[in-house]
């Protein structure tokens, strides 16, 4: 199958029958954080400001190293402010802001 | 939304197409032959909503059977095994 | 998820904050003041997500294994069945998978994590790695055997690719011994793995 040779045309999540790490049954507890950018995702999708495949589409675009390494969360937290930059909910600037702020703020509380 | 054009029972074959964009074909059944399990009903076309336009009208979406030989040629497991993958009209062609 | 009084206050136990954890303040935060999102509303999806677990999904297959009207119901339209028991109703299309002596089906979405949230909570981590999306299409046994569970060569593994719009439920098979056991009680032998496909559901004995 000549075609299965365009492997740049094969997206970084599309990993079925890909080599990866023996498999190995872990799980963990979800952190609160987790939870909290879980349920900010079903709401946003409930309003209609973030389709499933936009996420998707966000989350695809990650690039291979980034891919692998962020966790599920992590990915999702970062396609989802993507999204929200294209469709001009937030802008670039009021999010840089908001995390240098959010970061005093947790230096100061020590 | 269209009726469907197949149904279950029939042969097909998923197309051997390598988009850019993105899509939910995944890329190891593509260019193969098997058979619709069900049709699932029509959905908004997945390849539109990732990039905000409105998928419509609305695609039929079927599960196709695959017996797992013809995935992976030197699959160890029992010849019975098969796979079922969701597969968006769009996606299959008739194989006669 | 615990209450929450003090909503742009960072929770102890979510450990130390890397660069992921601030994006997660600062995105919820801008969201709430722009009014895109109300506090109230988020408060409702915790809730709703504490809601959502197995005992979900255990309830609709110990009905299934208790009830042939509901079994067949769950055969024709399985969003259905879990409506007519009260489940949260979603966007879930639902498709119910039945475990037989001829047949154990197990599932897997290759392209990113699809899973019945409303049934089944959320996923197990291997559920979302790329080990077992890469290879529970291709060597399913041999993932399988990483549970404990081996099959004879006279049963069909069928692996489902979640790979749409349609979300997955296993009805593993009732165990043997469980005649005349009240839905209740089934309910305690289904398992979230078994209802993935990895595992049957717990024998009367592992209870």
């Amino acid at each position: 199958m000549a075609h299965k040779s365009l492997t740049d045309y094969r997206g970084v999540h599309d990993l079925g029958g890909v080599l990866c790490e023996p498999f190995a049954p872990d799980e963990h507890d979800y952190a609160p954080w987790e939870k909290r950018v879980h349920a900010v995702r079903e709401l946003l999708a409930t309003k209609g400001l973030l389709r499933v495949d936009e996420l998707r589409r966000a989350v695809e675009g990650l690039g291979e190293e980034k891919y692998r390494r962020l966790s599920y969360y992590e990915q999702w937290i970062w396609a989802m402010t993507q999204i929200m930059l294209e469709r001009g909910i937030v802008t670039d600037a009021e999010i840089g802001a908001r995390v240098e702020a959010v970061r005093a703020r947790l230096a100061s509380d020590g | 939304m269209a009726d469907p054009l197949f149904k279950a029972g029939d042969k097909v074959r998923i197309r051997d197409a390598y988009p850019i964009g993105h899509c939910r074909t995944p890329f190891y059944t593509r260019g193969l032959t098997g058979e619709i399990e069900r049709y699932c009903g029509s959905f908004a076309n997945p390849e539109e909503l990732a990039y905000r336009r409105d998928g419509q009208p609305a695609v039929p979406l079927y599960r196709v059977r695959l017996p797992m030989q013809k995935i992976w040629p030197d699959y160890t497991g029992a010849l019975l095994d098969t796979l079922e993958v969701e597969i968006f009209e769009h996606w299959l062609e008739h194989d006669n | 998820m615990h209450d929450h009084p003090h909503p742009n206050q960072p929770d102890e136990e979510d450990g130390p904050f890397t660069e992921y954890r601030l994006l997660e303040v600062a995105l919820r935060e801008l969201l709430i003041e722009k009014g895109v999102i109300m506090h109230a509303e988020l408060h409702k999806t915790y809730q709703m997500m504490d809601d959502r677990g197995p005992h979900n999904g255990a309830r609709m297959v110990a009905k299934a294994w208790s009830d042939p009207a509901y079994l067949d119901l769950m055969r024709r339209d399985a969003t259905a069945a879990a409506k007519s028991i009260g489940l949260e109703p979603t966007w879930l299309n639902l498709i119910a998978l039945e475990n037989t002596d001829a047949v154990h089906n197990v599932v897997v979405c290759t392209l990113c994590s699809c899973y019945p949230w409303p049934l089944l909570g959320l996923p197990p981590d291997w559920y979302k790695s790329r080990a077992y999306r890469s290879d529970v299409v291709q060597n399913p046994r041999k993932v399988l055997a990483e549970f404990g569970t081996t099959l004879p060569e006279t049963v069909e593994v069928r692996v489902h690719d979640s790979s749409a719009d349609m979300r997955y439920l296993v009805v593993p098979k009732r165990p043997e011994g469980t005649e005349g056991w009240c839905e209740e009680q089934l309910a305690e032998l289904v398992t979230r793995d078994s209802m993935i496909g990895v595992v049957p559901a717990l024998t009367k004995e592992g209870l």
